[in-house]
């Protein structure tokens, strides 16, 4: 990142802005292009809440959750339709980079992108969806944002420390991400700084999934590839277990 | 960087499995040379049914088409890595509950040699959970009394009980408490009136290891443990109704307050919620850099781990220590509200309904004990990770009133499966460092639960049987349906018949609660 020197002091310097419906093209699953700033906060968009404009100013998410809708040909509940797909079908279309993998006593996860920031960002995703099903929490009227830092000694350290860091926040905080912004992978420092946006868990109200005590280092797996190689076409994967 | 064992497995499964030999009907042996460093063999207790299920594990890592760059170590591997640590001494031991972890296996047993200077304290042979534990009351009230009430007492209790992902607890604590919590254990609870003077004379350690120091617990594991205090947690943590199925011993039975089939026990299962979770986390990451300077070298990354001896050695058993003293409050608290939610629905104080602890059992702790090593009397820092201390009649560090029947120990069941009572033994202490089972342990992974098995399935299945539930995610549900595990009855048998622990009583589950 750029820096300026102002007054003696180096400031680090945000990349330019691009306009807002160049910016929007990522998601726009319904679209979402064509609609235009002042809509962003009527928050009775429902089923397409994951696709509108962020109420953060830069806030550009490299990962985020969308809500899933199925087609509804009866106009039937959506929860029957949902029934008939399975966990990974539904995945997949919602067009998330992470699934689950088997381990005995836990979980572990599997996260993927073209670069490993993006595969942090969407195995942090990953775990917000085992603790609960994250697509009840998009779209909320009531975005929060945070940032996360997190500092290790190398790849491993650095994403132990940036998972650990958003469960911290999501047990003190009840913070539950649904879009993540990595805006500092730092190789160097082994640094990284994210924003996250998200929902606050309220008890008894945001549905429930399993919770996830820790991240481990078992079988923690980091991989980069120059050129995609891989049937799936990833860059960058991770594996990492976490501890039910 | 990465671990040894992490590297692409280059032995066939046959090769492999060449190094495990049978040793009589209960036990295998993992010879060295399994995994590099091995200092002492690998003892695993299982029968031929659980066997296969660990082999089976075993074969699985070994065809690496099957997971596709993910995969983990199975039981097998973990336990010859931490046969591999500097100071194991005896050998590293398995119970037949065992499956992969992480570091140490689940159900995972190992000594080190405190006078040796290069032994080491591992929070992967803890675990995340610290002090994770079961804890029985019993009541005067039987089946036939509390049948009709089942449904409306499981709903009281889960009333009663913070469960699941993001609860807090309702127990209101202040910073200032909390230190006291952590340094005090289950005095505090005794002190601020949560908990019976006698609840601690049955409960390891008393409820409070005394070498619990706050000031070793980070500001952010604080910070994770004020909100949960008296809270269930989520997992395979639960509260249960229990009746009395089936007295082995009636001698110890009694010796506890069990006296007849149909008697109504509660049992909690539960540990030190993200206060531990932050302990071991925190740990993890001084020990690496404890391992560097010191050099020490072990098999996989999750085995972390530092001189018992040195700074981060000391901070962690300190830390740990806190973790232990808040996991015996959080379940004296939820003791006091299982307590209240009885004394309402009966309309009696909790002490006419004779609602005593008969015991607290750790699962997941590191303790100084001393036992004997090749005839010698040594201390030894026994790690016990999903396993349960099962001390022999008349061991001083058991309560005067099992003195004569050895120390109760509790085995945990899944939703809808038994639960058992057990006592130690002579030959548990002479060959497992005093330690059995922790409970039925998992036979199938979370992620094949869910795909393989129906919410609406599990839950008609535990009602054709007569039990109640209350569960706060159905996710779970699925993840932990008794077939998800292991055959707890097997498990327990396995240990009886190897002689490392008794049978006493059988309990069988009338109403569950669950995260």
């Amino acid at each position: 990142m750029p820096t300026t020197e102002l007054e003696g002091v180096a400031h680090e310097v945000l990349p330019k802005r691009e306009p807002r419906a160049k910016r929007r093209r990522r998601d726009g699953s319904d679209g979402a292009e064509t609609r235009t700033t002042s809509e962003r906060d009527g928050g009775d968009e429902g089923e397409s809440g994951g696709a509108r404009a962020d109420a953060r100013e830069g806030f550009e998410p490299i990962a985020r959750v969308t809500r899933y809708a199925p087609e509804r040909e009866d106009g039937g509940p959506e929860a029957e339709t949902r029934a008939e797909e399975s966990e990974d079908e539904i995945r997949a279309r919602r067009g998330v980079k992470y699934e689950y993998k088997d381990h005995t006593a836990d979980i572990q996860i599997h996260a993927w992108g073209d670069d490993l920031a993006e595969a942090y960002a969407w195995a942090a995703l990953g775990m917000f969806d085992y603790m609960t099903p994250l697509e009840d929490c998009v779209g909320a009227p009531q975005m929060r944002y945070r940032e996360i830092r997190a500092s290790g000694h190398d790849l491993d350290t650095l994403l132990f420390a940036f998972l650990d860091e958003l469960l911290f926040t999501f047990h003190t905080e009840m913070l539950i991400c649904t879009a993540v912004q990595v805006c500092e992978f730092n190789r160097d420092a082994w640094t990284i700084r994210a924003v996250v946006g998200g929902t606050t868990f309220v008890d008894g109200q945001t549905r429930q999934g399993t919770e996830i005590k820790a991240i481990t280092y078992s079988a923690m797996k980091i991989i980069e590839r120059e050129t995609s190689t891989d049937a799936e076409g990833h860059r960058a994967e991770l594996f990492v277990i976490v501890d039910i | 960087m990465a671990p040894a064992t992490e590297a692409a497995p280059a032995r066939t499964y046959d090769d492999e499995a060449a190094y495990v030999t049978v040793d009589d009907a209960h036990r295998v042996r993992v010879a060295r040379g399994f995994v590099p460093n091995m200092r002492v063999d690998g003892v695993v207790y299982v029968n031929a049914a659980l066997r296969a299920l660990v082999l089976e594990e075993l074969a699985a890592y070994c065809d690496a088409t099957a997971h596709r760059g993910g995969g983990y170590s199975p039981a097998l591997k973990q336990i010859a890595n931490v046969a591999a640590l500097p100071g194991v001494v005896g050998a590293s031991i398995a119970l037949p509950d065992v499956h992969s972890g992480y570091g140490f296996a689940i159900g995972n047993v190992a000594a080190f040699d405190v006078g040796d200077e290069t032994s080491i304290v591992s929070p992967g042979g803890v675990g995340f959970d610290i002090n994770c534990g079961v804890r029985l009351l019993r009541t005067n009230l039987t089946e036939a009394e509390v049948g009709p009430v089942k449904e409306a007492l499981a709903q009281s209790l889960f009333d009663h009980i913070p469960v699941g992902v993001g609860s807090r607890g309702i127990i209101p604590t202040t910073p200032a408490a909390l230190e006291a919590v952590l340094e005090m254990g289950m005095d505090w609870s005794l002190r601020e009136g949560y908990a019976w003077a006698e609840d601690k004379e049955h409960t390891e350690e008393y409820g409070r290891m005394l070498n619990a120091d706050p000031s070793k617990v980070s500001a952010r594991a604080k910070k994770r443990g004020l909100p949960q205090m008296g809270t269930l947690g989520a997992g395979n943590h639960y509260a249960e109704i229990q009746v009395v199925d089936e007295i082995y011993d009636e001698f110890a039975a009694k010796k506890m307050g069990i006296d007849r089939v149909g008697q109504v026990c509660i049992m909690i299962h539960s540990g030190s919620r993200g206060l531990g979770h932050q302990v071991a986390t925190d740990s993890l990451t001084a020990m690496e850099r404890a391992m560097e300077r010191d050099g020490i070298e072990v098999n996989d990354r999750q085995l972390a781990c530092a001189r018992i001896s040195s700074q981060e050695g000391q901070d962690y058993l300190a830390a740990m220590a806190c973790a232990a003293n808040y996991a015996w409050v959080n379940r004296s608290s939820m003791t006091f509200l299982c307590r209240q939610a009885f004394a309402k629905m009966f309309g009696k104080p909790p002490d006419e309904l004779d609602m005593h602890v008969v015991y607290d059992v750790s699962h997941n702790i590191a303790k100084f004990e001393e036992h004997m090593v090749d005839g010698e009397m040594k201390t030894l820092l026994v790690h016990r990770k999903g396993s349960t201390r099962a001390f022999p009649p008349h061991h001083p560090l058991i309560p005067v009133d099992y003195q004569y029947t050895g120390q109760p120990v509790l085995i945990g069941g899944t939703m809808g499966t038994c639960s058992y009572i057990l006592t130690g033994t002579e030959k548990g202490m002479r060959d497992t460092f005093g330690s059995t089972c922790h409970g039925a342990g998992r036979a199938r992974s979370r992620n094949k639960s869910r795909h393989v098995l129906q919410y609406e399935d599990v839950l008609e299945k535990l009602k054709t049987k007569g039990i109640a539930i209350r569960v706060a995610s159905p996710k779970l549900v699925m993840e932990e349906a008794p077939e998800s595990y292991k055959d707890v009855t097997e498990v327990v048998n396995t240990c009886h018949d190897a002689g490392i622990s008794k049978k006493c009583v059988k309990l069988r589950p009338i109403a569950v609660v669950k995260g």
